[in-house]
């Protein structure tokens, strides 16, 4: 929201003045995925200010270290896409959500696991597919061990890894 | 007679040779307890017996002679096909008494059972229940045998059973009981013998059980090396049933031998008759192969019980035993000993027939005919063949004709007719193995007098044999061309060879037209017939698998020749056949349904997924639960059912609340709000146009007159909880000149809590007089919304500033 953030500024200075609570995360998890296709996980996020950045963190069950992907406020909600799990190299998915207020208050949902399924055995619950924003991809790294590579068990075509930049 | 030498040596007695009375001694051929048994030949007679002269130390004894003799005179009485015959009783010079009895050709039952081929179990069955029929018959006679075991049984070269050494058991126990000997083994006694106490039938009973039980199980069965041990396990132990074989047909034997066996005498079967009648029923039930059906057809006829339990052997043993002088039938009736009745007791009149009429036993055919009356027959019968005499004494008649009278007296009279046609039907003595048969003349000819026929509920019932065994004429003739082609029909009829015992019947027609016997024999050859062509029938259809009618063919073949052996094993085939095609069947159909389950399992889940993944929560569950009917292993379909349940809850909460605070309630947008830069300048007018206070400069805005309006598209109108909705923002363009969009900013307020926050816009240039979609965001309609708004701002290159709401109200 970097780039929006004179106009939110300028519309809400009130709302700034008054926010002193965290955002809140309203998410439904999804508990399956399938195999090498890229998902949309949206979520609701609320704040008595402005909401300043939403992150979906994510690994591989099993992996050490999480990535990010940027959750991008549609109007109605924010949805962030990750790229597909390999097929036959991992099982789940470990995410949560994370939400920043301009008063840098934060909120982060509890870890969930999204087993990767077979398609045709998952379909429960209904996800909410926001496929005019499944584009590309920019994956962020949290840890500078994470390399410049995006994680092994995820697709790398069309998707973009930002490392943690070594200072 | 034969004997079996005992292991523990008895006194020492020197062989004898020469003579004694009218017995020329031959060679010795047996030692027993008792003394020795010989080979000798009866001179007066002019047959072989088998003579057993008793110790000397017998002889000592006036008290034992006495009774010795009593008892021998008793035996002697008794006519038996399964008790060895007694001859003679006398006294040798030296004062050992003696007896001559038949001799027999074969072995006893101790080396019989060990000697291969290893008997059927049938044949042991059929075994013992002949010795039950013999100790029947003796108990009857009030006679205990006392010492029954392997080797006081012998196995005729026909199989003929035959009990020996009746009564000596009492003498020689009595004897030896003084000095703490036991004569022969411990085994097989009593726990009353154990213990000292009077004995019965019933002990006999224990010991057949005893010897039952050796024959199944391979060992005694109360065995130990030490005597005191045996009699501690006789009295008190229970018997280790376990040690019989495994398998049903030992299964169904156990509790006959343990009623045989009771420790308890009032728990045991009270007569030999009860026991015997039990594994006859056994046998019927488990021999259902040819050598179990020749062993029931082996089986001797059962006498029927007395009326009371057999008392224990008196001092005066003989009020047992019908005077061979009374003329009268002896109070009871069953305790008489019906061989010597038959010979010696005259029918009352009111049941007599006219000498020389038929006799008919039971309800069979013709037994015995003859003119002449009642005439003892032993000593002037000649030597005959070896061959059993009972089983066709015991044959039933096919046709019962009932008639009035005492169920007493039927019973007695049919034994007579089997006690006559023992003695003047066929007697055999083996003589050194030279078989001849004997032509008894007619003056021998027991004539029985006339009897009426006895009600099936009384004689049938006791001595008819297992339907399964053919109902061949009871007896055969004894002399000329008649009784040859009679007998050439019954054998021709024993091995079912109907065609051949039809004619040999019919030549016995021919010279006796009125041949009761010969009439029957077509008769039921004919049935037999009729079941051949059935049989053949049933294989046929076998052979086509049309089981169905196999078997019926095969059942009317059975009902009409039951004793047909061929009947029950083609039945059974067919039953195997049957069971195995239905087997095949079963895996088959079974194969195909797994694999049609298969498919359709598949094409349920399906389905399922379709409807769960299109929110039709209903259909979903149904269709898993469908799966899970025929699969209810299937973790697909459980998953899937858990989860639409789950999803279908969380649906109706949500709808529930949806449609409570839906009601009534839309999207409703509101005007665009359209400014531009000279419109938020216009409270001020330009330098020169100053208000004068002649002139008031009018202000006016040209800001409705911008072209842009944001408008909202909200699907669908009306929102239930749980259900997505989609909001599409749409700017339109009513002016002349594009509008170019530079960014946009969306504030959605759910319940009072927002969030404002730039939204990418989908398109930024509108043309004139279009509309283009900014954005289009898509969401669950959450179940606690109770208000929604959504703001959109949007600017313009030119700094234009539209702005509109919509708000769910």
């Amino acid at each position: 929201m970097r780039r929006a953030a004179p106009l939110a500024a300028a519309i809400s200075l009130a709302g700034v003045l008054a926010s002193a609570e965290p955002p809140v995360v309203d998410h439904q998890p999804s508990p399956c995925t399938v195999p090498d296709k890229p998902i949309s996980l949206c979520a609701n996020v609320t704040d008595d200010g402005q909401v300043a950045k939403v992150r979906l963190y994510f690994r591989a069950t099993g992996d050490k270290f999480y990535s990010f992907v940027d959750m991008v406020f549609g109007g109605l909600n924010f949805c962030g896409t990750l790229p597909g799990p390999r097929g036959g190299k991992v099982k789940s998915i470990d995410y949560y959500i994370q939400a920043v207020d301009d008063q840098f208050e934060s909120t982060r949902t509890s870890t969930f696991q999204m087993a990767v399924q077979t398609e045709g055995t998952c379909e429960f619950p209904p996800l909410l597919k926001d496929t005019s924003r499944m584009g590309a991809i920019t994956i962020y790294a949290t840890h500078k061990d994470q390399g410049k590579k995006v994680p092994e068990g995820f697709q790398g075509a069309g998707v973009s890894f930002v490392p943690v930049v070594r200072k | 007679m034969t004997e079996q030498p005992e292991k523990k040596s008895a006194p020492l007695q020197k062989e004898l040779s020469g003579r004694i009375g009218k017995y020329e001694i031959l060679r010795p051929i047996g030692k027993g307890a008792m003394g020795m048994v010989y080979l000798a030949h009866d001179t007066v007679l002019e047959r072989d017996v088998a003579l057993k002269v008793m110790v000397s130390q017998i002889a000592d004894d006036p008290e034992l002679i006495q009774r010795f003799s009593r008892e021998a005179k008793a035996v002697a009485k008794m006519t038996h096909p399964n008790v060895v015959t007694v001859f003679d009783l006398g006294t040798h010079s030296d004062g050992s008494p003696y007896i001559a009895m038949e001799l027999l050709k074969g072995q006893d039952l101790q080396k019989a059972a060990r000697t291969p081929p290893p008997m059927s179990l049938e044949r042991k069955v059929s075994i013992i229940v002949q010795v039950l029929a013999g100790l029947a018959h003796a108990h009857q006679a009030g006679i205990v045998h006392r010492d029954i075991k392997p080797a006081n049984i012998f196995i005729n070269q026909d199989g003929t059973v035959k009990i020996m050494d009746f009564g000596v058991a009492r003498l020689t126990t009595a004897s030896m009981t003084g000095t703490g000997n036991i004569v022969g083994t411990a085994d097989y006694m009593s726990p009353e013998q154990v213990k000292g106490a009077k004995v019965d039938g019933r002990s006999d009973i224990f010991s057949v059980g005893c010897m039952l039980f050796e024959l199944l199980a391979g060992r005694r069965p109360f065995h130990s090396d030490n005597l005191m041990a045996i009699f501690y396990k006789i009295t008190h132990e229970e018997l280790d049933y376990n040690l019989l074989p495994q398998g049903p047909e030992y299964e169904a034997l156990r509790p006959i031998l343990e009623k045989a066996l009771a420790k308890g005498l009032d728990d045991r079967y009270q007569t030999a008759y009860e026991f015997a009648v039990a594994l006859r029923e056994y046998l019927k039930t488990w021999a259902t192969s040819a050598s179990g059906q020749h062993a029931l057809e082996d089986l001797v006829e059962l006498e029927p019980p007395p009326s009371s339990p057999p008392q224990p052997l008196t001092d005066a043993p003989s009020a047992t035993i019908v005077p061979a002088d009374e003329g009268e039938l002896p109070a009871g009736g069953a305790t008489m000993d019906l061989g010597r009745t038959a010979r010696k007791t005259q029918v009352p009149a009111a049941t007599a027939a006219r000498p020389g009429t038929a006799t008919v036993r039971g309800a069979g055919p013709t037994v015995v005919r003859g003119t002449q009356p009642p005439t003892v027959l032993s000593p002037t019968v000649q030597r005959g063949p070896a061959t059993r005499v009972a089983p066709t004494v015991a044959r039933p008649a096919p046709a019962p004709a009932p008639t009035g009278g005492s169920p007493v007296l039927y019973v007695v009279l049919g034994a007579m007719g089997v006690a006559l046609l023992g003695a003047g039907g066929y007697i055999y003595i083996n003589r050194q193995g030279t078989k001849t048969e004997a032509t008894v003349p007619a003056s021998t000819l027991a004539v029985a007098p006339a009897t009426t026929l006895p009600p099936p509920t009384t004689l049938a019932a006791v001595v008819s044999p297992p339907p399964s065994v053919a109902p061949t004429p009871s007896s055969v003739k004894a002399t000329g061309h008649e009784g040859s082609a009679m007998k050439a029909a019954q054998a021709a009829f024993a091995r079912n060879d109907y065609d051949q015992a039809i004619a040999q019947a019919q030549k016995a027609l021919a010279q006796d037209p009125s041949d009761a016997q010969a009439k029957s024999l077509v008769e039921n050859a004919l049935k037999g017939q009729q079941a051949e062509a059935r049989f053949a029938a049933a294989e046929t259809a076998l052979r086509q698998g049309q089981y169905d009618r196999a078997a019926s063919e095969a059942e009317a073949g059975r009902a009409a020749a039951p004793w047909d052996p061929r009947g029950p094993s083609l039945i059974s085939e067919i039953q195997r056949q049957q069971q195995a095609a239905r087997n095949a069947q079963a895996a088959e159909a079974q194969k195909k349904a797994a694999a049609a389950l298969a498919s359709e399992v598949g094409g349920l889940l399906t389905q399922a997924d379709n409807a769960l993944a299109g929110q039709k929560y209903d259909a979903a569950i149904g269709l898993y639960e469908e799966v899970l009917k025929r699969d209810p292993q299937n973790a697909r379909a459980a998953q899937g059912r858990t989860g639409a349940i789950t999803a279908r809850a969380v649906a109706q909460a949500a709808g529930a609340a949806g449609a409570h605070a839906a009601v009534g309630k839309g999207f409703v947008a509101a005007k665009t709000q359209a400014q531009s830069p000279e419109t938020r300048a216009s409270t001020s007018v330009p330098p020169g146009f100053e208000d004068t206070p002649n002139v008031t400069v009018k202000r006016g805005s040209q800001a409705a007159e911008l072209p842009g309006k944001i408008i909202f598209d909200v699907d669908p109108e009306t929102v239930k909880a749980g259900d997505p909705y989609t909001v599409k923002v749409y700017l339109v363009n009513e002016g002349n000149a594009p509008i170019q969009v530079t960014d946009m900013l969306v504030n959605t307020r759910i319940n009072g809590r927002g969030v404002t926050a730039p939204v990418p816009p989908q398109a930024k240039d509108v043309a004139p007089q279009q509309k283009a979609m900014l954005m289009s965001s898509r969401d669950i309609w959450k179940e606690d919304t109770t208000a929604w708004s959504m703001e959109v701002t949007v600017r313009t290159v030119r700094g234009e500033t539209y702005k509109n709401q919509v708000t769910w109200k």
